[in-house]
């Protein structure tokens, strides 16, 4: 991951800020890792690659200054693989600078967003600020050489640009929690589901709908009652077992020691590898054990066993590892685990 | 073509006339006018709506155009303008003659482009200002609902030539009078020149 970059404001906001405006005006953040096209020439300032991107970026997109002063801060390209490591990444820019500003917008790449807004959801606790993740579903040509090619249906150009006006402006609503902006719904970021097939859509609880404005659905608007703080750790040192027929014990366990944990999954046809558990409990006690995929009758399991349900497998694995992370005994990852996710 | 009025909500009786006014010319088109001033207020077709429906894109990103009321401070105003900014769609930017919008204390009437046109209005003004744009925009003309009522009584030759040239066309006979006496109109160096000295008294 690259450093952090300082923060960056456009000429407009210099000019601000030399006493123009008379009015107190909400700040928001943007915090770049990929997603940031908003034209798929690829020309300098139509994405952010690089921290020094940031400022024609912005440029191009002054649009926003009508509605916050917006500032960047890069996080990373976003081109490649994305994980919990960036994630975490932008947990501490959004703890550093959390003060200073009324809302945070994380730029993100489409593809990987619904997990994004996964393990944020997780890292920051007690947030009384929106942060607002929002991807562009251009592709520069770069990009779609190297097997990019989503596409949504129906979007123009410009959009990609509205998209973002969008999200600042949900960044500075009265919403507290981690959201997503997709299309004209803004979901809350726990338990997103996303599909690419016949086109790419997201599915998951709505906070609000974007017709000719922003509409927040007042009843699920609230605020922390906890302070805020990250919890940003997380731990990867662990075995990720998908369940094919004639896999043995043996092997699960070969792949699991040495491990802090066992991530296990089942497919909905192959629920025959559920037949396994027990043994698994037994050969790795006390090898925290999360399953996930169990959708019929078992029989009895080992109370041991960490039963991961009506979650995706990403949003299951990410919460397994964040927990991992933060647990100190068993007794704790249970808790961390298995307890409403809701924050 | 669809356009979008946003007024914000107020409680000022004058700017509720000059919504009003800004209102009945833009329902004397055939545009699908939407607007947030009336309960009932998207009027869309419903290609635009089964469109934005599909692909879940916002229909304020389906709209041609848009005219906004910008006289109050409003959050809403600032995020209509950065959008019509973003999708180059023409816009007509309406506050009251005298006041300084918020908006501006932010972005300079320099920095706008070209697509959105800002208008400081008098009241009574405020019906041609939109009645002009339009007309800019649609390279059409607005044409007025007629509601004057006239009896005229004319003679068997004047009646002769009326179904003469209206018949067989899809015209009627008052069309064909209406139109006769817009093209008169039109013509009319005199009446023009009035109308140009009346609307230099109103500004």
């Amino acid at each position: 991951m690259n450093a952090p970059s300082p923060i960056l404001k456009t000429a407009h906001q210099t000019k601000m800020a030399k006493g123009k405006g008379k009015h107190p005006r909400p700040s928001v953040l943007l915090l770049f890792l990929g997603g940031s096209v908003i034209d798929s020439r690829g020309r300098r300032g139509d994405l952010v690659r690089k921290p020094k991107d940031i400022e024609p970026w912005l440029a191009q997109m002054s649009e926003m200054d009508i509605i916050a002063d917006t500032t960047g801060h890069f996080i990373g390209p976003g081109t490649g693989a994305i994980g919990l490591a960036e994630w975490a990444g932008v947990a501490k820019a959004i703890e550093a600078h959390y003060a200073g500003y009324d809302g945070f917008v994380v730029v993100h790449q489409l593809e990987t967003i619904e997990a994004a807004a996964e393990a944020l959801s997780l890292m920051l606790d007690g947030l009384e600020k929106p942060v607002v993740l929002v991807g562009s579903w251009l592709h520069t040509r770069q990009e779609r050489s190297l097997g990019r090619t989503l596409v949504v249906p129906g979007a123009q150009e410009f959009g990609a640009k509205a998209s973002f006006i969008n999200a600042v402006q949900v960044a500075v609503s009265d919403a507290a929690e981690v959201l997503v902006v997709f299309g004209s719904t803004i979901f809350r970021g726990h338990g997103l589901h996303s599909t690419a097939d016949p086109q790419p859509t997201l599915t998951g609880r709505v906070l609000g709908k974007i017709d000719f404005g922003i509409r927040l659905f007042g009843a699920q608007i609230k605020r922390a009652k906890r302070a805020f703080r990250i919890r940003a750790q997380y731990e990867t040192n662990v075995a990720m077992v998908e369940y094919v027929p004639g896999l043995t014990v043996e092997q699960v366990v070969g792949q699991a020691t040495g491990r802090k944990g066992l991530f296990f999954s089942l497919a909905p046809a192959l629920q025959g590898g559920a037949a396994m558990l027990p043994s698994l409990a037994s050969s790795l006690r006390g090898l925290p054990i999360a399953v996930f995929g169990l959708t019929g009758r078992v029989g009895r399991l080992p109370s041991s066993l960490l039963v991961l349900a009506d979650q995706t497998r990403t949003a299951a694995l990410i919460h397994f590892l964040w927990a991992l992370g933060q647990a100190a005994n068993q007794s704790a990852l249970r808790k961390l685990l298995l307890a409403p996710t809701d924050r | 073509m669809h356009l979008y009025f946003y007024a914000p909500p107020t409680n000022r009786r004058d700017l509720e006339e000059s919504y009003s006014a800004i209102k009945t010319v833009l329902n004397q088109t055939d545009l699908w006018v939407s607007t947030n001033t009336e309960d009932q207020g998207i009027q869309v077709s419903a290609e635009v709506l089964a469109e934005t429906r599909q692909s879940g894109v916002p229909l304020l990103e389906r709209m041609d155009a848009f005219v906004i009321e910008g006289t109050t401070s409003d959050p809403e105003v600032g995020f209509l303008l950065a959008h019509a900014i973003a999708l180059k769609k023409p816009t007509l930017y309406l506050y009251r003659r005298g006041t300084v919008p918020q908006v501006f204390n932010h972005l300079s009437q320099k920095e706008l482009p070209a697509t959105i046109k800002t208008v400081a209005y008098q009241p009574s003004a405020v019906s041609r200002v939109v009645s002009d744009f339009l007309q800019s925009i649609t390279g059409l003309k607005i044409r007025q609902i007629p509601r004057h009522k006239f009896t005229l009584r004319i003679t068997d030759a004047m009646e002769e030539y009326l179904h003469f040239r209206t018949h067989n066309t899809k015209k009627t006979k008052a069309d064909f009078l209406r139109e006769e006496i817009e093209r008169l109109m039109e013509q009319d160096e005199d009446w023009r020149h009035h109308q140009r000295r009346r609307r230099s008294s109103t500004e």
